[in-house]
Protein backbone atom coordinates (compact mmCIF):
# COMPACT_ATOMS: atom_id res chain seq x y z
CA UNK A 1 0.00 0.00 0.00
CA UNK A 2 2.78 2.39 0.90
CA UNK A 3 4.47 1.60 -2.45
CA UNK A 4 1.25 2.51 -4.29
CA UNK A 5 0.99 5.79 -2.42
CA UNK A 6 4.61 6.51 -3.22
CA UNK A 7 3.99 5.72 -6.94
CA UNK A 8 0.98 8.07 -7.06
CA UNK A 9 2.97 10.75 -5.31
CA UNK A 10 5.80 10.39 -7.86
CA UNK A 11 3.32 10.58 -10.75
CA UNK A 12 1.80 13.75 -9.30
CA UNK A 13 5.26 15.26 -8.95
CA UNK A 14 6.02 14.31 -12.59
CA UNK A 15 2.87 16.08 -13.76
CA UNK A 16 3.70 19.19 -11.76
CA UNK A 17 7.32 19.26 -12.90
CA UNK A 18 6.35 18.60 -16.50
CA UNK A 19 4.37 21.85 -16.56
CA UNK A 20 7.38 23.77 -15.26
CA UNK A 21 10.12 22.13 -17.35
CA UNK A 22 10.33 24.76 -20.07
CA UNK A 23 10.26 27.67 -17.64
CA UNK A 24 13.05 25.91 -15.73
CA UNK A 25 15.01 25.59 -18.98
CA UNK A 26 14.60 29.33 -19.55
CA UNK A 27 15.65 30.18 -15.96
CA UNK A 28 12.25 31.76 -15.39
CA UNK A 29 11.29 29.92 -12.18
CA UNK A 30 11.59 31.20 -8.63
CA UNK A 31 14.69 29.81 -6.87
CA UNK A 32 12.50 27.55 -4.68
CA UNK A 33 10.69 26.03 -7.67
CA UNK A 34 13.94 25.68 -9.61
CA UNK A 35 15.46 23.65 -6.76
CA UNK A 36 12.37 21.44 -6.64
CA UNK A 37 12.49 20.79 -10.41
CA UNK A 38 16.23 20.21 -10.32
CA UNK A 39 15.92 17.63 -7.52
CA UNK A 40 13.16 15.83 -9.42
CA UNK A 41 15.23 15.76 -12.62
CA UNK A 42 18.08 14.11 -10.73
CA UNK A 43 15.79 11.21 -9.82
CA UNK A 44 13.27 10.87 -12.68
CA UNK A 45 14.56 9.43 -15.95
CA UNK A 46 11.36 10.19 -17.91
CA UNK A 47 11.30 13.89 -16.95
CA UNK A 48 15.06 14.03 -17.44
CA UNK A 49 14.70 12.83 -21.02
CA UNK A 50 11.92 15.32 -21.68
CA UNK A 51 14.07 18.13 -20.30
CA UNK A 52 17.02 16.98 -22.41
CA UNK A 53 14.95 17.10 -25.61
CA UNK A 54 13.83 20.69 -24.91
CA UNK A 55 17.36 21.62 -23.98
CA UNK A 56 18.76 20.24 -27.26
CA UNK A 57 16.20 22.25 -29.22
CA UNK A 58 17.06 25.44 -27.34
CA UNK A 59 20.80 24.90 -27.85
CA UNK A 60 20.29 24.15 -31.55
CA UNK A 61 18.38 27.40 -32.02
CA UNK A 62 21.06 29.37 -30.16
CA UNK A 63 23.64 27.78 -32.46
CA UNK A 64 21.56 28.70 -35.51
CA UNK A 65 21.36 32.28 -34.23
CA UNK A 66 25.16 32.46 -33.94
CA UNK A 67 25.52 31.02 -37.42
CA UNK A 68 23.10 33.56 -38.86
CA UNK A 69 24.76 36.54 -37.26
CA UNK A 70 28.09 38.20 -37.60
CA UNK A 71 29.02 39.22 -34.08
CA UNK A 72 31.59 41.78 -35.24
CA UNK A 73 29.14 43.51 -37.55
CA UNK A 74 26.51 43.42 -34.80
CA UNK A 75 28.92 44.95 -32.29
CA UNK A 76 29.86 47.75 -34.69
CA UNK A 77 26.19 48.53 -35.31
CA UNK A 78 25.51 48.67 -31.56
CA UNK A 79 28.44 51.05 -31.04
CA UNK A 80 27.26 53.31 -33.88
CA UNK A 81 23.78 53.37 -32.34
CA UNK A 82 25.20 54.20 -28.90
CA UNK A 83 27.07 57.19 -30.35
CA UNK A 84 23.90 58.24 -32.16
CA UNK A 85 21.90 58.10 -28.90
CA UNK A 86 24.54 60.00 -26.89
CA UNK A 87 24.73 62.84 -29.39
CA UNK A 88 21.02 63.30 -29.89
CA UNK A 89 19.34 66.35 -28.30
CA UNK A 90 15.85 66.85 -27.03
CA UNK A 91 13.58 68.64 -29.48
CA UNK A 92 13.15 72.40 -28.86
CA UNK A 93 10.08 73.26 -26.83
CA UNK A 94 7.70 75.74 -28.47
CA UNK B 1 24.91 72.76 -23.12
CA UNK B 2 26.17 76.35 -22.66
CA UNK B 3 22.78 77.62 -23.84
CA UNK B 4 20.99 75.44 -21.30
CA UNK B 5 23.20 76.86 -18.48
CA UNK B 6 22.37 80.43 -19.48
CA UNK B 7 18.67 79.64 -19.52
CA UNK B 8 18.84 78.06 -16.07
CA UNK B 9 20.39 81.24 -14.60
CA UNK B 10 17.48 83.35 -15.85
CA UNK B 11 14.75 81.02 -14.61
CA UNK B 12 12.86 81.19 -11.30
CA UNK B 13 13.69 78.52 -8.65
CA UNK B 14 10.69 76.35 -9.56
CA UNK B 15 11.52 76.52 -13.27
CA UNK B 16 15.09 75.77 -12.35
CA UNK B 17 13.98 72.62 -10.49
CA UNK B 18 11.87 71.58 -13.43
CA UNK B 19 14.81 71.99 -15.84
CA UNK B 20 17.05 70.02 -13.46
CA UNK B 21 14.47 67.22 -13.25
CA UNK B 22 14.29 67.14 -17.04
CA UNK B 23 18.09 67.01 -17.26
CA UNK B 24 18.16 64.12 -14.80
CA UNK B 25 15.50 62.33 -16.83
CA UNK B 26 17.54 62.82 -20.03
CA UNK B 27 20.63 61.36 -18.32
CA UNK B 28 18.58 58.40 -17.04
CA UNK B 29 17.01 57.98 -20.47
CA UNK B 30 20.38 57.96 -22.27
CA UNK B 31 21.90 55.65 -19.70
CA UNK B 32 19.03 53.17 -20.05
CA UNK B 33 19.30 53.40 -23.84
CA UNK B 34 23.03 52.75 -23.71
CA UNK B 35 22.57 49.69 -21.52
CA UNK B 36 19.67 48.36 -23.56
CA UNK B 37 21.22 48.96 -27.00
CA UNK B 38 22.40 45.37 -27.65
CA UNK B 39 18.93 44.02 -26.81
CA UNK B 40 17.24 46.77 -28.84
CA UNK B 41 19.39 45.82 -31.80
CA UNK B 42 18.70 42.11 -31.32
CA UNK B 43 14.95 42.71 -31.19
CA UNK B 44 15.14 44.98 -34.26
CA UNK B 45 17.15 42.30 -36.03
CA UNK B 46 14.52 39.71 -35.08
CA UNK B 47 11.89 41.94 -36.64
CA UNK B 48 13.82 42.77 -39.83
CA UNK B 49 16.30 39.83 -40.22
CA UNK B 50 18.72 42.30 -41.76
CA UNK B 51 21.52 44.31 -40.07
CA UNK B 52 21.07 47.45 -42.12
CA UNK B 53 17.31 47.53 -41.62
CA UNK B 54 17.73 46.71 -37.92
CA UNK B 55 20.09 49.66 -37.44
CA UNK B 56 17.66 51.95 -39.27
CA UNK B 57 14.81 50.70 -37.12
CA UNK B 58 16.71 51.31 -33.86
CA UNK B 59 17.68 54.82 -35.01
CA UNK B 60 14.08 55.55 -35.90
CA UNK B 61 12.96 54.18 -32.53
CA UNK B 62 15.44 56.41 -30.68
CA UNK B 63 14.28 59.48 -32.61
CA UNK B 64 10.62 58.68 -31.96
CA UNK B 65 11.37 58.06 -28.29
CA UNK B 66 13.08 61.45 -27.98
CA UNK B 67 10.15 63.16 -29.71
CA UNK B 68 7.80 61.49 -27.22
CA UNK B 69 10.16 62.17 -24.33
CA UNK B 70 7.60 64.28 -22.42
CA UNK B 71 5.43 61.14 -22.17
CA UNK B 72 8.26 59.18 -20.51
CA UNK B 73 7.93 59.15 -16.72
CA UNK B 74 11.16 57.30 -16.00
CA UNK B 75 9.43 53.95 -15.34
CA UNK B 76 8.91 50.82 -17.47
CA UNK B 77 11.54 51.95 -19.95
CA UNK B 78 11.85 48.61 -21.76
CA UNK B 79 8.12 48.19 -22.25
CA UNK B 80 7.85 51.79 -23.46
CA UNK B 81 10.70 51.65 -25.98
CA UNK B 82 9.78 48.20 -27.31
CA UNK B 83 6.25 49.45 -27.94
CA UNK B 84 7.69 52.40 -29.91
CA UNK B 85 9.89 50.00 -31.88
CA UNK B 86 7.04 47.63 -32.63
CA UNK B 87 4.85 50.49 -33.88
CA UNK B 88 7.73 51.93 -35.94
CA UNK B 89 8.32 48.56 -37.55
CA UNK B 90 4.63 48.17 -38.35
CA UNK B 91 4.63 51.60 -39.96
CA UNK B 92 7.55 50.64 -42.11
CA UNK B 93 5.30 47.87 -43.43
CA UNK B 94 8.30 45.69 -43.91
CA UNK B 95 7.67 42.40 -45.64
CA UNK B 96 9.04 39.53 -43.62
CA UNK B 97 11.79 37.67 -45.37
CA UNK B 98 11.64 33.90 -45.48
CA UNK B 99 13.76 32.61 -42.61
CA UNK B 100 15.31 29.61 -44.31
CA UNK B 101 18.90 28.67 -43.73
CA UNK B 102 21.16 30.32 -46.25
CA UNK B 103 23.83 28.37 -48.13
CA UNK B 104 26.68 29.63 -45.98
CA UNK B 105 24.95 28.92 -42.68
CA UNK B 106 25.71 25.24 -42.46
CA UNK B 107 29.43 25.74 -42.90
CA UNK B 108 29.33 28.40 -40.19
CA UNK B 109 27.44 26.03 -37.93
CA UNK B 110 30.05 23.39 -38.61
CA UNK B 111 32.78 25.83 -37.55
CA UNK B 112 31.07 26.13 -34.16
CA UNK B 113 31.79 22.45 -33.65
CA UNK B 114 35.35 22.57 -34.95
CA UNK B 115 36.70 21.11 -31.69
CA UNK B 116 34.47 18.05 -32.05
CA UNK B 117 34.90 15.07 -34.31
CA UNK B 118 33.76 15.45 -37.89
CA UNK B 119 30.98 12.91 -37.37
CA UNK B 120 29.64 14.67 -34.27
CA UNK B 121 29.86 18.03 -35.98
CA UNK B 122 27.93 16.73 -38.97
CA UNK B 123 25.27 15.18 -36.73
CA UNK B 124 24.96 18.40 -34.74
CA UNK B 125 24.75 20.50 -37.90
CA UNK B 126 22.03 18.29 -39.28
CA UNK B 127 20.15 18.52 -35.99
CA UNK B 128 20.45 22.33 -36.00
CA UNK B 129 19.18 22.41 -39.57
CA UNK B 130 16.28 20.08 -38.72
CA UNK B 131 15.26 22.21 -35.71
CA UNK B 132 15.48 25.41 -37.75
CA UNK B 133 13.45 23.88 -40.52
CA UNK B 134 10.82 22.60 -38.02
CA UNK B 135 10.66 26.08 -36.55
CA UNK B 136 9.94 27.54 -39.97
CA UNK B 137 6.77 25.45 -40.21
CA UNK B 138 5.28 27.13 -37.11
CA UNK B 139 2.73 29.94 -37.29
CA UNK B 140 4.39 33.36 -37.30
CA UNK B 141 3.13 34.34 -33.81
CA UNK B 142 4.69 31.22 -32.31
CA UNK B 143 7.86 31.48 -34.35
CA UNK B 144 8.62 35.06 -33.36
CA UNK B 145 8.35 34.25 -29.64
CA UNK B 146 10.75 31.30 -30.01
CA UNK B 147 13.07 33.51 -32.01
CA UNK B 148 13.13 36.19 -29.28
CA UNK B 149 13.66 33.74 -26.39
CA UNK B 150 15.81 30.96 -27.88
CA UNK B 151 17.71 32.80 -30.61
CA UNK B 152 17.97 36.32 -29.23
CA UNK B 153 18.16 35.47 -25.54
CA UNK B 154 15.34 37.71 -24.32
CA UNK B 155 13.51 36.94 -21.09
CA UNK B 156 9.76 36.29 -21.00
CA UNK B 157 9.17 39.84 -19.70
CA UNK B 158 11.30 41.43 -22.42
CA UNK B 159 9.58 39.39 -25.12
CA UNK B 160 6.17 40.35 -23.76
CA UNK B 161 7.15 44.01 -23.82
CA UNK B 162 8.64 43.78 -27.31
CA UNK B 163 5.54 42.15 -28.74
CA UNK B 164 3.06 43.99 -26.53
CA UNK B 165 1.45 40.76 -25.36
CA UNK B 166 0.95 39.32 -21.84
CA UNK B 167 3.72 37.16 -20.35
CA UNK B 168 1.24 34.26 -20.17
CA UNK B 169 0.79 34.45 -23.94
CA UNK B 170 4.58 34.42 -24.40
CA UNK B 171 4.80 31.28 -22.28
CA UNK B 172 1.98 29.43 -23.99
CA UNK B 173 3.23 30.26 -27.52
CA UNK B 174 6.80 29.36 -26.61
CA UNK B 175 5.94 26.10 -24.86
CA UNK B 176 3.48 24.96 -27.52
CA UNK B 177 5.94 25.96 -30.25
CA UNK B 178 8.76 23.93 -28.73
CA UNK B 179 6.41 20.96 -28.34
CA UNK B 180 5.54 21.19 -32.02
CA UNK B 181 9.22 21.31 -32.95
CA UNK B 182 9.84 18.28 -30.72
CA UNK B 183 6.97 16.35 -32.32
CA UNK B 184 8.11 17.37 -35.80
CA UNK B 185 11.57 15.95 -35.04
CA UNK B 186 10.10 12.74 -33.58
CA UNK B 187 7.97 12.29 -36.72
CA UNK B 188 11.13 12.58 -38.81
CA UNK B 189 12.87 10.08 -36.54
CA UNK B 190 15.32 12.71 -35.31
CA UNK B 191 14.17 13.70 -31.84
CA UNK B 192 14.12 11.73 -28.65
CA UNK B 193 10.79 10.71 -27.18
CA UNK B 194 9.96 12.17 -23.81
Amino acid sequence: MSKLIQKISEMNECQKVSKKLQSYLDSELTPELAVRVSKHLDLCLKCGMKYESYSRIKKALATAAIAESDSNERQLAVERLRRFAINISLPEKE
Amino acid sequence: MEGRKKIIKMESPSENDSVRQEDELVVKFKSELNELMPILFRVAYSMTRNYHDAEDLVQETILLAFRAFDKFDGRYFKAWIFTIMKNANMKRGRKKRPELLRDGDLSQVAQEFSSKSTETAAEDSLFVQAVRSAMNTLPHAMKVVIQFVDMDGLTYDETAAALNIPVGTVMSRLHRGRNRIKNNLINKGIGTKG
